[in-house]
Parts: C-alpha cells; sequence; structure tokens
C-alpha cells in the first residue's frame, strides 16, 4: 500500500501503540504460548507508557487517528484493525494499565469468530469479562440514530432481528423490509370482498405510522430502537404502503377508504388522505357511500383552507358529488376557452414577449435581491452571511475598478435601512471586513469625473469605517500628491460624519492634524466646524492657518469674527491668511463683521489698522461708510483712536 | 418492463459497490447488500435465463432496449462503470456469489480482479455493439442528463463549500436550449420524466425545459431565455438547505417544519449571489421570488414595488404545473390536464394570468404526456399539444383493448368525445418519456 498520509511519518505515541499492537497479535497467532515472547510484553509496556486516552477509529483494515488514516507499516497492524472491524469495534480508547494477561484476553476475544462473538452478546459483552486490557473496545451500534454514552449500545441485530422486535403484522413487515407498492398491494388484496383483509390492511397501517412517524418524531424515545431509518427519507415506507391502496382491488380501495374515513381526524387517517391527489379523490368520490362521501367533501374543504392554491380546491366548498362534477367541467371549459381563442393568444403571447424583452437592469436586480434578503432574514447567523455576500460583491466591484457599481449597492446601507435595528453591528462588522489598506489605496487612486464622484460616495457610504485606516496611511504617507489624494479620501468618508475625525486631532504631530483639518474642510459639512474650533488656537501656526481655511469653507459669513480676530495673531503667517481671506471674500457681510470688530475695540490696535486697510481694500459701500464715521471723528482721545482716524483718512485719501 | 429491470439491477449493483468499498466480505451489512443484490439480478434477468446490460453513448441498454430513464436515474453509476471501462455486463443464471462480489469491488475502484467464475462476464463482444440503437433524442436525453448533473455537482458543491461555479449551469442550460430548439415536441415530452429519490433535480431540469419552451413560443431570443432558464433551473437550490426529514416528511407540516421549507427562496438566492458570475442577478432573482404570488402573497416576506420579476412569473406557472403533476413527498400526482386546472383557478391571484394563459394555449387541453383510456379501451400516451381547441389529439397507443402492452407503439388521433376517461401515467405503469424514446422526435410530430 501507498504511504499517503502525514501520519507514517509522525512517531506518535498512538502510532508506537498501534504498531506494538500489530506486533503482540502476529506473536499471539504464531506462538503457543506468547505471553512469554518479548513483543508482546513489549506491547504491554508501550501500552502503559503511552496511556494518553487517545481514541482511535476503526475502519475496514485500518486505524483512523486524529481524523487521518494511518497506513499501517506492519503487516500485523493492518491484521488486528481488521478483526477489530468485523467485530463491529468502532473504536479504541487506550486506557493504561495493561497486562500481559489482560493483553491476552482481549487477543483471545478478537481471535473469536464473529458470529459467535455476536451470538453472545458483541464483543463487549465478551470482553467486560477481561481486566486490565490497557484498551477500550467501544461497539458499533447498528443505530447511528440514537448513538448515546457509555460505549456499547446493546448486540449487535440483523434487520429481521430488528423487525422481529417491533411485533409488527404480516403485512407491515413484508412493507418494512423493502417490498414496493405493488408487491404489498398484491400480498394484501383479495378479489372476493371480504372484511378480514380490509382490517388486516388498516392495521398494518397504522402500526407503521406508529412507529416510523411517531417514532421519527421522537428521536430519544425507544421506538426505534434497534431500526434503521434511512436517513435521507426515513418515511419511504409509509409512502409506499399508502401508495399500494392505488394496487388494491377496487371493492377493497373503497372500503379501506371508508373506513379511514370513518375517522378522518386521526393523525394517521389524515396522512392517509393527504397523500391523495385531487384527481384520486374525485375518481373514489362517487363510489363511496353517503356517509363516506360526505365526510371526504369535508375533509376535502378543510384540507383546502390548509395550503394555499391546493388542488383539493377543486372539491372546497361544494356539497355533492355531482356539484364536484359540474364545478369541474366549468374549469375545464374555461380551460378549453382559452383554447380556443387563438386570436386573443398571439395578442397575449405580443405583449408578454414585450415584458420579457425589457432590458434587464442587472445592478438593480442585485441591489433590490440583496435588499429584500437583509430584510426578510430574520436568523442572525444567516444574516450575517448575507451582510458577508453583499460587502464580498462591493468588494470585487472596487477591485475591478466599477465603483459607480459598488457605490450604489453600498448604498443599501445607508437611508433605507432596510435590516432590522438589532443587525447594525453585523453590518458594522461586515463593512469593517471590506475596508482594507489595499481597497482603500485601489480607492485613492487618481480618479477623476464620475469615477471620483462614486469613490466619494462609497466612501461617504463606508463613513465611520475607514477612517481609522485612512487616518493612519495619511499619517504615514510621504508621497504629497497620494497625500492629497489620502485627504480627499478623508474628506469624503468622513461627509456624513465629521465628529468621527475629532478623535484623532490631539496628535503630536503638526502635520496630521493640519492633513485632517483641512479634511474636515473639505467634507463641506458644517457640523464640522466644531470639531475644527478645537484647534483655531493649536500651538502650531501652521495648523492655525488651515483651521481659519477651513472655517471660512465650512462657515462662510459666520466664520468672518474668527478670521477677523487671527488679524491679531501672533503669526505673521497667520495674520497674512487672515487679510488675504477677508480682502478675498465678496460676502457683503464681511464688511459689516470688520466694522463690527473695529467699533468693538476688542482688536488690538495693528489689528485694527490691518482690518481698516481691508475694509478700504474691498470698496464696498457700507465699508466706505464706516471709513468715513472713522476719519471725521472729532474726538479721539486715544491713541488707538487717533491711529485709526488718521489711517481711514488715509486710504479715504487714496481712493479718491 | 425493461426500465423496471434495469433500475432494479442498478439499485441492487449500487448499493453493493458502496458497502464492498467500506465493509469487508462477510460482513453483515455487505451479505445484506449481496442478498439484495441477488434479488435485483433475478428481476432483471426475468424471463432469461442470459441478459446482458450494456452503456453506450450515455445511455443503458438491456440487451440491446435502451433503457432512458434509468440512464438520467443511474447517471453517477454510469459514469462509474464507463471509469472503469465497463462497457457491459453479461449475467447468466445461477450467479456466483464471487462473481457478484468482484463484479461491486471491480466497479466501486476496490479491487482489479475480474470475476472469475463465468456466470457474470465483463465487455462480451456480443454485447457491446458499435451499432446499437441510437435514437434521434439521444442528444435532447444527453442535455437533459448534463442538466441534471450540473444540479447535482452545484448541490455537492454547496454542500461542501457552500458555494458553487454558476457556468457549470449556464452551459447545461445553453445545450438544454439548443436540444429544445432541435426537437421541440420531444423536448416537451421529456419534460414528463420523473424521479422519487432525485425529485428536486429532476423537476428542476423540467421546469428548466417547460421555461425555455414558454419562452420560445412568446418569441424571445436565446440571449434572453439562457440566463431566464438559468434561474428556472436554479429556482429551488435552496433546498439543499432544509433537512431532508422536512423535505421528505409525508403529511401536513406544523409552524416550525413549515418555517424551514419557506427559507428555501432565499438561501437559493443568497448562494447564487455568492457564487456569482454573469446572470447570477436574474438567476437569484427568480430564485427569491418563485414563491412570491402575483397578488403580493407568498413567501419570503419583503417589501416590493410591483409585481415580481417576468422571469420569476413564468418560472411560477411552470414550476407549479410540474410540482402538481409529479409525485411529492406529501402528496401523489395530478394528472396533467387537472394541473392546468389549477393555474387556471389561481390566475390572476397566485399567478400571472397571461402567463397561465400562454402556458395552457402552449401544452393544449391534454398536454404532452398524458394519458388516456378511449372510448374503445386503448390507452393513448398524448405525445403532442394539439394546434387547435377541438382537434383531435396527438397520440400513440400503448396498450390495446384488453390491457395488452403494444411493443411498436401506434399514432393514432383521438377525438375529444372519444376521450373516456384520463388515467395516471404512473397507475397505468406508463413511463410517457420513455415512450419517446421508442418513437423520436418525427413520431412525436408524425402522430
Ligand atoms: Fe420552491
Amino acid at each position: 500500500m501507498d504511504s499517503g498520509t502525514a501520519l507514517d511519518r509522525v512517531d506518535s505515541g498512538v502510532v508506537k501503540v498501534l504498531d506494538a499492537l500489530g506486533a503482540a497479535w502476529v506473536t499471539y497467532q504464531l506462538y503457543p504460548n506468547p505471553k512469554d515472547q518479548l513483543p508482546f510484553r513489549r506491547a504491554v509496556e508501550t501500552i502503559n507508557a503511552e496511556a494518553t486516552g487517545d481514541v482511535v477509529g476503526i475502519g475496514p483494515g485500518i486505524f483512523v487517528v486524529e481524523g487521518e488514516e494511518y497506513v499501517p507499516r506492519r503487516d500485523g497492524v493492518e491484521k488486528v484493525a481488521r478483526r477489530l472491524f468485523l467485530h463491529d469495534v468502532e473504536n479504541l480508547r487506550i486506557t493504561g494499565g495493561s497486562s500481559v494477561e489482560g493483553l491476552a484476553g482481549f487477543f483471545e476475544a478478537v481471535a473469536e469468530d464473529d458470529e459467535a462473538v455476536r451470538e453472545a452478546g458483541g464483543i463487549a459483552a465478551v470482553l467486560s469479562g477481561v481486566l486490565n486490557i490497557g484498551v477500550e473496545a467501544r461497539q458499533r451500534g447498528l443505530l447511528n440514530l440514537a448513538p448515546g454514552e457509555g460505549g456499547v449500545e446493546g448486540a449487535v441485530k440483523s434487520i429481521e432481528e430488528s423487525i422481529d422486535e417491533l411485533d409488527l403484522p404480516e403485512l407491515a413487515r413484508f412493507a418494512f423490509s423493502g417490498a414496493g407498492a405493488e408487491e404489498i398491494a398484491a400480498a394484501a388484496g383479495t378479489d372476493e370482498p371480504d372484511v378480514a383483509p380490509v382490517e388486516a390492511y388498516i392495521e398494518a397501517y397504522r402500526e407503521l405510522h406508529g412507529k416510523i412517524v411517531e417514532g421519527a418524531e421522537d428521536p430519544d424515545g425507544s421506538l426505534l430502537h434497534g431500526l434503521r431509518l434511512p436517513t435521507d427519507d426515513p418515511y419511504r415506507t409509509v409512502r409506499s404502503y399508502i401508495e399500494s391502496f392505488f394496487h388494491l382491488p377496487r371493492w377493497m380501495q373503497i372500503n379501506v377508504l371508508e373506513e379511514v374515513l370513518a375517522d378522518p381526524e386521526r393523525a394517521e387517517n389524515q396522512m392517509f388522505l393527504d397523500q391523495f391527489s385531487g384527481q384520486d379523490l374525485t375518481d373514489l368520490l362517487p363510489e363511496l357511500h353517503d356517509g363516506a362521501s360526505d365526510q371526504l367533501l369535508d375533509y376535502a374543504v378543510e384540507a383546502a383552507s390548509e395550503e394555499a392554491g391546493h388542488p383539493l380546491d377543486l372539491l372546497a366548498g361544494l356539497s355533492s358529488a355531482t356539484e364536484v362534477e359540474e364545478a369541474r367541467k366549468a374549469v375545464a371549459d374555461r380551460v378549453s376557452s382559452v383554447l380556443a381563442d387563438r386570436e386573443h393568444n398571439a395578442d397575449r403571447l405580443a405583449g408578454i414577449r414585450v415584458v420579457m424583452e425589457e432590458p434587464i437592469n442587472e445592478q438593480n436586480m442585485e441591489r433590490t435581491t440583496l435588499r429584500e434578503l437583509l430584510e426578510c432574514e430574520d436568523r442572525r447567523e444567516r444574516f450575517q452571511r448575507v451582510a458577508r455576500v453583499w460587502t464580498a460583491r462591493i468588494g470585487r466591484y472596487i477591485k475591478d475598478g466599477d465603483l459607480e457599481r459598488a457605490a450604489y449597492l453600498l448604498d443599501l446601507a445607508g437611508g433605507e435601512a432596510a435590516y432590522q435595528g438589532d443587525n447594525d453591528d453585523l453590518i458594522r462588522k461586515s463593512l469593517e471586513r471590506l475596508t482594507t489598506p489595499e481597497l482603500l489605496r485601489s480607492l485613492a487612486l487618481d480618479r477623476s469625473g464620475e469615477q471620483g464622484e462614486a469613490a466619494g460616495r462609497l466612501l461617504t457610504g463606508l463613513g465611520r469605517q475607514v477612517i481609522d485606516e485612512l487616518v493612519i496611511q495619511l499619517a504615514s504617507e510621504e508621497d504629497r500628491a497620494m497625500r492629497r489624494q489620502l485627504t480627499e479620501l478623508l474628506a469624503a468618508a468622513a461627509r456624513n460624519e465629521p465628529d468621527a475625525i475629532e478623535p484623532y486631532l490631539p496628535d503630536q504631530r503638526w502635520f496630521v492634524v493640519r492633513n485632517l483639518v483641512t479634511a474636515l474642510g473639505h467634507t463641506g459639512n458644517p457640523d464640522a466646524a466644531n470639531s475644527v474650533r478645537l484647534v483655531v488656537s493649536h500651538n502650531d501656526y501652521r495648523v492655525r492657518t488651515e483651521a481659519l481655511r477651513s472655517m471660512v469653507t465650512l462657515l462662510g459669513d459666520d466664520a468672518s469674527p474668527l478670521v477677523i480676530r487671527a488679524l491679531g495673531d501672533d503669526s505673521e503667517h497667520v495674520r497674512q491668511t487672515a487679510a488675504a481671506l477677508l480682502r478675498g471674500s465678496s460676502l457683503g457681510d464681511v464688511d459689516r463683521a470688520l466694522a463690527d470688530e473695529i467699533r468693538a475695540d476688542a482688536l488690538p490696535t495693528d489689528s485694527a489698522v490691518a482690518a481698516v486697510k481691508i475694509l478700504a481694500a474691498r470698496r464696498g459701500p457700507h465699508g466706505r461708510a464706516v471709513l468715513e464715521v472713522l476719519a471725521g471723528r472729532r474726538f479721539a482721545w486715544r491713541s488707538r483712536a487717533r491711529t485709526l482716524r488718521k489711517v481711514s483718512a488715509g486710504v479715504l485719501r487714496d481712493q479718491t | 418492463m425493461s426500465e423496471r429491470q434495469v433500475a432494479a439491477l442498478l439499485t441492487g449493483l449500487r448499493k453493493l459497490s458502496r458497502q464492498v468499498g467500506l465493509y469487508p466480505e462477510g460482513h453483515p451489512l455487505t451479505e445484506e447488500a449481496v442478498v439484495v443484490a441477488f434479488g435485483s439480478i433475478s428481476e432483471f434477468l426475468e424471463p432469461d435465463q442470459e441478459a446482458a446490460l450494456t452503456v453506450h453513448q450515455d445511455a443503458f441498454f438491456r440487451n440491446r432496449v435502451v433503457v432512458p430513464h434509468a440512464s438520467l436515474e443511474f447517471r453517477g453509476f454510469l459514469r462509474d462503470m464507463q471509469q472503469r471501462g465497463v462497457e457491459s455486463i453479461t449475467l447468466a443464471r445461477p450467479i456466483s456469489q464471487e462473481d457478484l462480489y468482484d463484479l461491486a469491488a471491480f466497479i466501486g475502484g476496490t479491487s482489479d480482479d475480474l470475476p472469475a467464475d463465468g456466470t457474470i462476464r465483463l465487455n462480451e463482444p456480443m454485447a457491446i455493439d458499435p451499432d446499437l440503437d441510437v435514437t434521434p433524442t439521444t442528444k435532447l436525453r444527453a442535455s437533459y442528463g448534463a442538466t441534471l448533473d450540473a444540479m447535482r455537482f452545484v448541490s455537492g458543491a454547496m454542500v461542501t463549500r457552500g458555494s458553487f461555479e454558476l457556468s457549470t449551469v449556464v452551459n447545461a442550460v445553453e445545450g438544454l436550449f439548443e436540444q429544445s430548439v432541435a426537437q421541440p415536441g420531444a423536448a416537451l415530452l421529456l419534460s414528463t420524466v420523473k424521479s422519487h429519490d432525485e425529485y428536486t433535480f429532476f423537476h428542476s431540469v423540467n421546469v428548466g425545459i417547460l421555461s425555455l419552451a414558454l419562452g420560445r413560443l412568446v418569441g424571445v431570443d436565446k440571449d434572453i431565455l439562457v440566463p431566464a432558464g438559468v434561474g428556472a433551473v436554479l429556482h429551488d437550490i435552496g433546498k439543499v438547505a432544509v433537512s431532508p426529514a422536512v423535505l421528505n416528511y409525508p403529511g401536513r407540516l406544523d409552524s416550525e417544519q413549515w418555517r424551514e421549507i419557506t427559507i428555501h427562496p432565499q438561501e437559493g438566492a443568497l448562494s447564487i449571489l455568492s457564487a456569482g458570475g454573469v446572470g447570477s442577478e436574474i438567476a437569484a432573482t427568480v430564485a427569491l421570488e418563485h414563491h412570491a404570488r402575483y397578488d403580493g402573497t407568498g413567501y419570503p416576506v419583503v417589501t416590493r414595488d410591483g409585481k415580481p420579476h417576468i422571469y420569476s412569473r413564468l418560472v411560477q406557472v411552470v414550476d407549479t404545473y410540474d410540482a402538481i403533476t409529479s409525485r411529492r413527498s406529501y402528496r401523489r400526482a395530478e394528472s396533467p390536464r387537472r394541473a392546468l386546472q389549477v393555474l387556471m383557478g389561481g390566475a390572476g391571484t397566485a399567478w400571472d394570468p397571461q402567463l397561465v394563459h400562454a402556458f395552457i394555449g402552449m401544452m393544449g387541453i391534454y398536454p404532452p404526456g398524458s394519458v388516456v383510456l378511449t372510448a374503445t379501451g386503448e390507452t393513448a400516451v398524448v405525445v403532442r399539444p394539439s394546434e387547435e381547441a377541438g382537434a383531435p389529439l396527438a397520440c400513440l397507443v400503448v396498450k390495446g383493448r384488453d390491457g395488452e402492452l403494444i411493443d411498436d407503439p401506434e399514432p393514432m388521433r383521438v377525438e375529444l368525445d372519444q376521450v373516456a376517461k384520463q388515467v395516471m401515467a404512473s397507475d397505468a405503469g406508463i413511463d410517457p418519456a420513455a415512450l419517446l424514446e421508442a418513437v423520436g422526435e418525427a413520431m412525436v410530430v408524425e402522430a
């Protein structure tokens, strides 16, 4: 045999035990007095030394160690495995505490004819009297349905014995042994009307139903003990049995059905009737005696209401066989009339064709389907899977460069909120998985036009999930162009939730803070001003400069007082920026704000002078009026006022 | 007749060859399988002393007679045989147990020893005949089988990996489309083939065939029909997630069991979307919507603008028809005609009335595959929808007045008023799809 697994190269303790067992087995078979032989004693030592409690599975000629097949290196090992398998040993546990006597007793049992052992109650029963083996053999039960704890499920039984134990009537036994519907019917039916076979037929059905259906519904119960039902279709036998009804002679069918209809509420009778098609019932209805046919109609009404679009609809609501027949004819006539109206038929097909040929919007379909899945999935664990499939598709589109489609699909996370609120965390988790550094970098590639816009929408949609990652990248990025890109991406990501950037503002590195402030400005969301305000007095002038700019972008007019006050900043750079911002602003209210600030005396003289000059440069009518007032002041007691009068007069003179 | 014999033989051999791989000779489970296999062989041989099972062109033959249904149903075993180079198995009474065991071990791949006692002989020149009858519908059946294989593969992949490749199904549906165009009548008849063991797979392929047929009748092109057909074939794929005990339950379901059933549209849509690939959006939509009714009820419950998609609506009609005419775990099959009546009853509420009418128009009053008893006592199978209302039915007579089977079915026109009764194909022991093999598309047209 080819050595294919890793196990045969590993000298694990378990493998040593198995090899030792193999050698001991060969010795046991060869020598009349094996207990004195070295390999035998060595096996006992190995078992005791390697008593790990490990469990080894048994296959036909193989051992299974930790789920892997152990390909035996020694002939004897395979033989032990084969013998154990024949005795229906499912696995061995290496317990330790082995003695030469015990191991010999074990082999003695294993060497016995397997049939004889089975008759004696199985290998476990035989070994129960042997002490100090060192390994514990667990016997395979025939029943997979009730594994249970504690090793042996009892002696192995043949199917015949199992069926015997169920104590089934002859017909049921026959069905249970796998007979087909026709065979069952042949065994059950006679040509001569007689009560006995009808009773026997029904009796056998009830027994089968009880044992199989009720037994299957109660897998822990004892009913199934000893039964081997196919796990894929445990009800096959019941179905075959009911199917056999349709192969019975007619007189028997009628009698059986009437008997069943005498109590249609009984679980097994209901199941019997439920198997009938509408066609079957319609066929049989006219031949039943009056009471039974009434019962059948009642049953049909009740069954039809259980299930929408049920074929039994055709029977429901009717009170006699004639009416049933008439109703059936009426529907049949409608079917015929559809066929007769060929002209209309052609129009109809043309109409359907128009609809079918409407272009398919796959993006839309995909989004709708995912939205509906998110909406209807109320099992959390499956919801998680839906969310994963959804984000995986977004990720795929981003990688393929189809940002439009990715953004469109991502929109589901936004306003619509198709899913239930308590699954928010799962959505967030999926989005987090999606936002890998690679993905973000691929978004940062220079994009323009629609692609750029889509990238923006994507980031806005991803929101908080990507901000961490972008801030980290931004802080370490050395390439300026890339930094600019990342800043833009950050702005897009923070568009709806600018406060998500706030936690990063206390960074020690001025350039990091400055980029964050730029991003805040570019969000275009006035709420971002609250975050920017935190750093307008930052100790680095470059941050203060950027903060001014961002405030103007975000607040427009409302930022004016702040900017005017910056005319008094310690840093020349900040003062110039402020001045430039004020000069460049075309908003009328800047004039008023400047005037207010100048008059309020809150500005230091230098700043006030700068403000006067800016007001003049702006050449607004309001500003001129203010300048004239300042220049025309008669009583300027303080030097500050005198300075302002002089400057104002000067600029007015220059203007004329 | 040979269908059942071959099915019995293959069931027995399949079981034994699996058992032999799992347990040694002499193990009680193997012994039991041997007994079953013996029984199945004697059923196969009946009434002969010797008979051959041959594999040729993806089909099983019993003594040169093609066995189409078993060829679809036991495709896995057919592949096993092909893989082991077994082209024919000749069985001669009395079979020796050693030969049987060797055969099973050989096909199962656990041994290379051939049967040596001469009661089972492989690849006898007599049995392997290159001129073996290949019926005109072989290609159609092959594409049916390929679609079945695709379904088996896809659901296997879903169980083991949770995903699959959509292209597998797309290729299969393209083949099905080509063959449906070449042999439209035969395709309709073939769509009546059913399976107990693989109900969902056969049902899926049938829904595929019927959807393609209805789409062709409407007049839309291949590029529209193939994606819709993929959706049709995959509509029930989510059933993989439903436990067999619930799917096979023979009675009414309690609310918990019912809940488990109702997840299959969403499970299907999800698996298709996670598979991805061209056409996955359409297929997922169809899977998700195939139980959403026209009037807004049905499941799963979601907020939807308007009706389900037209493809979904089409698949719903076809799905219902094939389901009702199939034997399901909880109910016996209805006749094709009755299925049409059920559709008619739900037109406008459960289903799109235009599509119901179009479908009825395509199938005719007695859809292909219907079995009727004539006033004169013959049993006939309707093989083609009638072109006009009231026109006589195009049938093949399969049983004579005394109920005797007719070996070479004769074409016959049956006037509507000569239909005494409609009978269930299964009750009459007739497999309309298998009949097709005997006659082929030409006969379907001629009938
Ligand atoms: Fe379904």
